[in-house]
């Protein structure tokens, strides 16, 4: 589905990432993971077009994204959170998650053309996200009013509400507590027996062997390491760059 | 009394459309424009040169004015792909002094800093009681029409952007044409403003179109609230009574001004103060 080719990307003298490839499979989650400045994030501003790499190819689904805008990339279906939730902060819950599900509402002209029953429909999507994500918060909430561990799960809502093939994540849960950890686990075992296809960026490990079918481990901007959970965290090389030693 | 009534009812009419149209591009879209009030002076201006030096209809002066104000906010939309925040509010300032400069510099047309005199009001509003009329119809129809933008599901996109640009373009939404529709529109609305101030002052100069109106707008805008149609009226109404309230205090005329100023810059700091978001604004200056 996902197809990143030998990516570089440097910003000034540092080099962020270097000769980065990797394959995502569909209906599969992968993790993404590797110390602080291995480039995580970086690969995916570079997969949902907030930068462009210097060398190198991102494949979706076969079609080369290089230098397509973030819309673009958004519209063949890749969706995306943020490590730090961002979001429309003077409107309502409700408001930032029919943003997310609307499709054709940048089109000044269809303002014309109200659609009451479609309206109730999008609003009904909303209040069963929410409720499959576990937001129990009144939708006309404004969002700065959510506490951190809801704005966690308001980003997966908007994420999935986000016409989408392919979902990434960053870092889901860091931070939250261990009971809506679970309720993480959960819910994306939960999205992939649907289907989903999730790219995620973990520092937590036990939450990584969980929910992982695939582990991507990077350190200084390069694949250091693919494969199984248990591979991955039983290989020297990886835990020589988490822990800095063999164990 | 009666006729400085409607003069300055006249006045908070138009004022309230330059105020609500720039409410569009900085608070709902989040662009703040300081060339808004170069597009009233070019609205005015070509409805002007138009009327007196062409003799072509009150009609005909507003619709060319409108669309060029339109094209010229389009236009203006374009750099804010590159250049944000507070660098694209310079740039727009970099408008409003290139447009003072060729008000100034086109003596042909403009009449330079002489101004253009005997702008006529158009055939059947020529006393001040139905131009007025005229200019209340004309500030309600941008009311309701920017109102219908605003509260749909575009105008939410608006605001989407205002709040994170990154993040609504990562939601699919073509950000760079939205802006441009809003910052189009916002022309579009300045434009007729320009021409009713125009053809109700019937004297227009380089002057007219320079800082004063801009302080005014963006007090208006601010205290009456950002992202808030409503708010922008009262903003307006606010800093005429405020602003006309001074004439009937006996102070020297050469207090009047600089009294006005310091008033502006009170209110302006109560409410940036004690109500971040203006009176009954949506959205806060951060």
């Amino acid at each position: 589905m996902l197809k990143l080719q030998n990516i570089s990307k440097s910003f000034g003298g540092v080099q962020a990432v270097k000769n980065c490839s990797f394959e995502i499979e569909k209906n599969s989650i992968t993790a993404l993971v590797g110390p602080n400045g291995a480039g995580k994030t970086t690969v995916f501003n570079l997969v949902s077009g907030f930068s462009n790499p210097d060398k190198g190819d991102i494949f979706f689904e076969n079609k080369k994204l290089n230098h397509l805008p973030i819309w673009k990339r958004s519209r063949l279906g890749i969706s995306r959170t943020f490590q730090l939730s961002r979001m429309f902060r003077n409107l309502s819950i409700e408001d930032n998650l029919l943003i997310a599900l609307r499709e054709d509402d940048d089109k000044f002209l269809k303002m014309f053309l109200r659609d009451v029953e479609g309206d109730k429909q999008e609003k009904n999507r909303i209040y069963e996200i929410m409720d499959f994500v576990g937001l129990k918060k009144d939708p006309k909430t404004i969002v700065t009013d959510l506490s951190y561990g809801q704005q966690k799960l308001f980003d997966l809502s908007r994420a999935l509400l986000n016409s989408h093939e392919f979902l990434m994540l960053d870092e889901p849960v860091a931070g939250v507590n261990p009971i809506l950890r679970d309720t993480f686990k959960k819910l994306l075992k939960e999205l992939k027996a649907k289907g989903e296809t999730i790219l995620l960026i973990e520092h937590d490990m036990d939450f990584v062997r969980h929910v992982a079918d695939t582990v991507i481990v990077m350190d200084q901007g390069s694949v250091l390491a693919e494969g199984d959970p248990e591979y991955i965290f039983s290989d020297k090389k990886v835990l020589e760059a988490y822990l800095g030693t063999t164990v | 009394m009666f006729a400085f009534l409607i003069y300055i009812l006249t006045l908070i009419c138009i004022y309230s459309i330059i105020v609500m149209s720039l409410n569009l591009a900085m608070g709902y879209t989040g662009l703040v424009n300081f060339g808004h009030i170069g597009l009233l002076g070019v609205g005015a201006y070509t409805s002007a040169i138009l009327t007196t030096k062409f003799d072509v209809s009150f009609i005909f002066a507003i619709t060319f004015a409108a669309i060029l104000c339109a094209l010229i906010g389009a236009l203006l939309s374009i750099p804010s792909r590159k250049i944000k925040d507070d660098y694209f509010a310079l740039l727009t300032l970099g408008f409003l002094f290139v447009s003072g400069a060729v008000f100034i510099n086109w003596t042909d047309m403009t009449r330079g800093t002489l101004g253009i005199r005997g702008i006529v009001r158009p055939e059947g509003f020529a006393e001040p009681i139905s131009f007025f009329v005229l200019t209340f119809i004309m500030s309600l129809v941008t009311f309701f029409i920017l109102e219908k933008v605003t509260n749909s599901p575009f105008g939410r996109v608006l605001e989407a952007i205002r709040d994170d640009e990154q993040v609504a373009e990562s939601l699919g939404k073509n950000i760079d044409r939205a802006k441009m529709v809003a910052m189009t529109l916002s022309g579009f609305f300045v434009g007729i403003a320009g021409v009713f101030m125009a053809h109700f002052i019937r004297f227009i100069n380089p002057a007219s179109f320079w800082l004063d109106p801009l302080v005014i707008s963006l007090a208006a805008v601010v205290i009456g609230g950002l992202a808030s149609l409503r708010g922008s009226i009262l903003g307006v109404i606010l800093v005429f009574t405020i602003s006309e309230s001074l004439r009937f205090l006996s102070l020297p005329s050469t207090m009047i001004g600089p009294m006005r100023v310091i008033l502006f810059m009170i209110v302006l700091l109560v409410v940036i103060l004690f109500r971040p978001k203006g009176i009954i604004g949506r959205a806060d200056l951060d």
